[in-house]
């Protein structure tokens, strides 16, 4: 790709930090506005937390506010900021730099996928001041509930969160186009797929998984503006609601969970692709060790994405669908845990025989893995059709899922920011700030999740307002979920340490030099760090090898970088003696 | 969503790509409408909708604005076959709009019937990519105007509109010529 | 280190935590005792797994820190190593899923001389509903919901015309023998959830879903909905008795309403009701419509505000509107607020009070009902 040299570097700050066409410039853009709309939803959990907690106590806590906090904290999390964030803020920034490109192939769509992802955040956003407030149907929207009376914000909060979404999913399209084009064809001289960082093979499967996951929201939500504005029966069957009947007819609600499901089950992994990636290529340059089973990993991500679109029933074995599709559903959820283990498995021997560096990336990789084990291994009890049955809509679900797609690719997130500041900054990140808010996050996690898993076997349903005078629930259950509540807090609180060490060091931190962590990958060999518009200067770089060249014997640095054209090491001269 | 040509690719291997992922993009979610129109198409209050001699005319200008931007890919005269083309596209869309307002007159209603519902939804959202052909096709007029080189840029827009008026020959079919039952067979059922 | 300390402590936590955790799955009632051993197995695999990971990642911790002058082994890959892993994973999985299956393929077939009931939900109540002699339920259709048939119930349906029909939210099952449980609903997604029988289904609006098992122990059990209904879904609450046979026969004797016998209260104040002073009749049934109309789903028959205003000691108050003004809670007062809804709003809460039909015996049994709260001591509201 023979970019003309520096075409139209920009000059003004408006075109500059605005309406940039700069990968580097846009992902940061990303970046700001997930973490800005995720603090909404952190504020939001914090509160649902007061309720559940201490009930009664915080007066204004209603039902319905409750709901509305519930419902808009998920959505929050799982699109506006995890989506957005791995894909737009991560995707976007290492890419090109990873690759060896000079920016995304469609700069300008580029620009204009952040500004419609902006647009969407801000139709969510202004669904908090129309009228009924936002919609309180739980992040799922199932009909006939997200647009009838009796739900909190039926009226404009159901239907402004429809529009974000479809408007969501164009400028993920927008993205996702410029992703997959850029991984596919903007590869400088030497970037063989298989000397791809896991990162980028990450970002890429997962970007696939969204192009053709985002169509069934996309669908549904369409499907059910018509419902509610216009009157049709697609997924309203005849109801008759508060003593009502009302004109629908013959709808199945269930097909719209079957849509809804087709996209969310991907969705986990469209989440899950792009941390395992980065936290693979933590632990490997942090452990000043290769990633070990390369070839696997990348096959592991493949059959996962692959996998990921044949299981989403299971989270249906209780809707009411055809029965028989819970033995298909559920040998395909196990199935899909034999790749995830592999990645497990070789995370581990990565670490094994390294020459560990516990830095804050790496403390918030090892942390990834110990949270996702548990988050994945909890999965094992939901996936298996007949031990979902008294788990199912329970507070074991939320600890799952919290677990498994929440905590660790925030942990991810986190450990990945930390890596990279010095990257798009030049400078580092406050270690001890970095390492209080990794230890407060870590095991605070831990403190808010593990015991939920309790209450949830125990049988307390999910998404309840109040559980006064259930008679299965004994007080003892009130007394641990004050203790989640006050976990919650605390883990809440810490992470302004995050934030304020964000946008400290950004002025105030020590100067990183071009390359801090030592890393062999090729983001980190551009001439200028942070790297300038063009990201390579007059000549692209070549590649001789793959990222993971650490500690080679004989070579005299413990690591050998992507451009190096020294003959050690490299994936051609992969010793692999333990193969007979 | 069909700016992939718009964004003046600086090659045109990768225009191209993004154009298939796009293709790829808009095939699947017409495919889950479709998967969604054979689960509902189940229900007991299904009434199919009678074919307006009108959509055959339809078929036939996006037919036309189809091989009209091919000869502008192919021959060397692409002014005259470029503009014909986006004549026929902006008749095919006159003559939907035509035919919603007939179906609206002959008494089938959005909200009359799942079949009625899934026409306009089906219709609605083809239209609306046939709208963003037609954005495509006018930045590359400009383009045109201005003395820039439009070969693959015409290229691209010609494939474009010959995936479009497969995606609409596929839609007519579901909504007027498979029967329901065949179709619920193809999709697996509900 | 610091690290591998705390990973270890987290494993022994867990380990202890689990141990001593109170909180556990409720005393089996039904005869899925199977799910119970499916979910030991996974524990116990997955437990093991969590443990071993967590340790190994500690050891490698302590074992290959940086250290100056230690360099980390090269080596790409293993593979003779990964099949092991994957051969050994392949095993757990199977080890779980298989019996799993089994006990799936047991779940969707009831046997057939299973008893049939019906489960109907409703923003936010429940009602039920059992065959009669002909031991079949006849078929039942949303559009033939209104007043005097809340069931929905065909009048055309032969069937039907013996079905016993409880407006309580509460049913009888009888110990040992098997039932099938046919769930509908009228507006929404419910989910009938007993924990101790560990089994349930979602209620889909447009068709009838079913579960079945055997219950095993008598017993009164919470019903929960476990599908987010609205926002009265956390009070939505029933009660399942598993009797023994006689106590099951006695229930079963008292319950006589039919479609044709079913009458929705009249609409003329007779003051004739069974028992107890005119007064203490109409409180009782204020409390009954309050339970089955769904209005305790918002509002609690104690101070404390729910979706809407508590109730005790509501009468006689001076609530505070929206809009600031005050008004003197009284007769008048909550005749509107039930009549037209959301008419006149108190401050702090949202306009969401639905519509409900009700006739004026019925609205004045209710603001007895209402008024008898501000009158007696919380204790026996509680009840119920």
């Amino acid at each position: 790709m023979a970019y003309p040299e520096h075409e139209h570097a920009p000059h003004s700050f408006w075109t500059r930090y605005v309406w940039s066409q700069d990968h580097k410039v846009i992902a940061v853009q990303y970046t700001i506005t997930a973490i800005a709309v995720g603090l909404v939803a952190l504020v939001l959990s914090n509160l649902m937390r007061l309720q559940i907690g201490f009930p009664g106590r915080f007066a204004f806590i209603d039902a319905n506010h409750y709901y509305q906090f519930v419902t808009m904290h998920g959505m929050i999390m799982v699109i506006y900021l995890l989506t957005a964030l791995f894909l737009g803020g991560f995707g976007n920034y290492l890419i090109p730099l990873m690759v060896g490109a000079r920016d995304m192939v469609f700069p300008f769509l580029n620009m204009l996928s952040y500004w419609m992802y902006l647009l969407a955040v801000v139709v969510l956003m202004g669904s908090f001041f129309v009228p009924g407030g936002p919609t309180g149907a739980g992040w799922t929207l199932y009909p006939p509930q997200a647009i009838l009376p009796g739900t909190p914000g039926s009226g404009g909060g159901i239907v402004l969160m429809l529009v974000s979404l479809a408007i969501f999913i164009v400028a993920a399209t927008m993205g996702g186009l410029n992703y997959v084009t850029t991984v596919l064809q903007a590869r400088t001289r030497g970037m063989t797929l298989m000397r791809l960082p896991l990162t980028v093979w990450g970002i890429l499967v997962a970007t696939i998984m969204a192009l053709l996951a985002f169509p069934a929201l996309f669908v549904s939500a369409v499907m059910m503006l018509f419902d509610k504005l216009l009157g049709t029966s697609f997924f309203m069957p005849a109801v008759v609601s508060m003593g009502q009947a009302l004109a629908y007819k013959g709808g199945s609600p269930i097909l719209f969970q079957h849509l809804f499901w087709f996209f969310g089950h991907p969705e986990v992994y469209i989440v899950a692709l792009p941390a395992f990636g980065i936290v693979s290529d933590l632990i490997s340059t942090h452990a000043r060790k290769n990633i070990f089973g390369y070839r696997m990993m990348v096959w592991a991500i493949v059959i996962i994405g692959v996998l990921s679109f044949v299981v989403w029933a299971h989270h249906m074995y209780v809707s009411g669908m055809n029965p028989w599709f819970g033995f298909f559903f559920a040998t395909t959820t196990l199935v899909i845990a034999v790749p995830t283990a592999i990645k497990v498995y070789n995370w581990l021997l990565t670490l094994w025989r390294g020459d560990i560096h516990l830095t804050v990336p790496m403390l918030f990789a090892i942390g990834f893995v110990s949270t996702f084990v548990i988050g994945g291994l909890t999965g094992l009890f939901l996936g298996n059709v007949s031990t979902d049955m008294p788990l199912s809509n329970t507070y074991f679900v939320v600890a799952h899922f919290h677990m498994v797609m929440g905590v660790s690719p925030i942990l991810a997130i986190f450990g990945g920011i930390y890596h990279w500041y010095p990257k798009v900054t030049g400078r580092m990140m406050d270690d001890t700030l970095g390492k209080l808010h990794f230890w407060v996050t870590f095991v605070g996690s831990y403190a808010i999740y593990f015991p939920m898993h309790y209450l949830g076997i125990l049988g307390m349903p999910r998404r309840y307002y109040a559980y006064d005078n259930y008679a299965f629930i004994p007080p003892s259950a009130q007394q641990l979920n004050a203790f989640i509540t006050v976990a919650a807090l605390v883990v809440g609180a810490f992470q302004l340490v995050f934030l304020y060490n964000l946008a400290r060091s950004a002025f105030n931190g020590k100067p990183s030099g071009s390359n801090p962590w030592g890393s062999a990958s090729l983001e980190w060999q551009t001439p200028e760090n942070p790297p300038g518009h063009g990201n390579w200067g007059p000549a692209l770089p070549e590649v001789h090898r793959w990222p993971y060249d650490y500690s080679v014997p004989g070579a005299e640095a413990d690591f050998l970088p992507q451009t190096s054209t020294s003959p050690l090491g490299g994936d051609d001269a992969k010793p692999d003696k333990d193969t007979p | 969503m069909n700016d992939a040509t718009l964004a003046r690719p600086p090659s045109d291997a990768a225009a191209r790509l993004g154009l298939w992922v796009l293709i790829a993009v808009i095939t699947v979610l017409f495919l889950q409408v479709i998967q969604a129109y054979a689960v509902r198409s189940d229900s007991i209050d299904w009434q199919r909708l009678p074919a307006l001699p009108l959509l055959g005319w339809n078929t036939l200008t996006l037919l036309l604005a189809s091989i009209a931007l091919q000869a502008a890919a192919t021959h060397q005269r692409r002014r005259i076959a470029l503009r014909a083309a986006g004549l026929f596209a902006c008749a095919f869309l006159i003559g939907q709009l035509v035919a919603w307002q007939q179906m609206r007159s002959a008494g089938f209603l959005v909200a009359g019937n799942p079949a009625n519902s899934f026409f306009y939804l089906l219709t609605g959202m083809h239209g609306v990519h046939v709208l963003g052909g037609l954005i495509a096709w006018g930045l590359l007029m400009i383009r045109a105007r201005q003395g820039a080189d439009i070969t693959s840029g015409t290229r691209l827009c010609a494939r474009y509109w010959h995936f479009l008026l497969l995606v609409w020959l596929l839609l007519y079919s579901v909504l007027f010529l498979i029967p329901p039952a065949t179709l619920q067979v193809i999709c697996g059922g509900g | 280190m610091a690290l591998a300390i705390v990973l270890v402590a987290l494993v022994i936590s867990a380990v202890l935590f689990h141990a001593f955790s109170p909180w556990w799955y409720t005393p089996l009632a039904s005869n899925w005792a199977l799910i119970d051993t499916t979910l030991s197995i996974t524990l116990l695999i997955t437990g093991a797994v969590f443990i071993a990971v967590n340790v190994f990642i500690a050891w490698c911790i302590v074992r290959f820190r940086h250290r100056d002058g230690h360099r980390a082994a090269f080596q790409p890959d293993n593979r003779r190593l990964e099949r092991w892993l994957i051969a050994l994973t392949g095993v757990g999985i199977a080890a779980m899923l298989t019996p799993g299956l089994f006990v799936y393929a047991d779940l969707i077939r009831p046997p057939p001389s299973a008893a049939v009931i019906e489960a109907i939900g409703q923003q936010w109540q429940w009602r039920f509903r059992l065959p009669g002699p002909d031991g079949q339920l006849g078929s039942t259709d949303v559009r033939f919901i209104g007043p005097s048939n809340p069931f929905g119930l065909n009048p055309a349906d032969p069937r039907g015309r013996d079905d016993i029909l409880i407006s309580e939210p509460e049913v009888h099952v009888q110990v040992n023998q098997p039932v099938k449980i046919l769930l509908r609903s009228q507006d929404v997604l419910h989910d009938f959830f007993v924990q101790p029988f560990r089994t349930r289904m979602n209620m889909v609006p447009g068709m009838v879903t079913s579960f079945w098992l055997t219950p095993t122990k008598t017993g009164r059990y919470e019903i929960l909905c476990a599908q987010l209904c609205g926002v009265g879904h956390f009070n939505m609450r029933g009660h399942v008795v598993v009797d023994d046979e006689t106590g099951y026969r006695a229930w079963l004797g008292k319950q006589r309403v039919t479609l044709a016998s079913f009458t929705p209260p009249p609409r003329t104040t007779s003051t004739a009701m069974a028992g107890g002073s005119p007064t203490t009749a109409l409180v009782s049934q204020g409390q009954a419509l309050a339970q089955s109309k769904g209005c305790v789903a918002c509002h609690s028959p104690t101070t404390s505000a729910g979706v809407g205003p508590g109730w005790q000691g509501l009468y006689g108050k001076h609530e505070r509107l929206a809009g600031g003004t005050m008004a003197l809670v009284d007769e008048a007062y909550l005749r509107e607020a039930i009549t037209v809804p959301n008419s006149k709003l108190v401050e702090g809460f949202q306009p969401v009070m639905p519509k409900i039909d009700l006739n004026d015996q019925e609205v004045n049994a209710l603001i007895a009902y209402i008024r008898s709260l501000s009158t007696k001591p919380a204790a026996t509201t509680a009840q119920q």
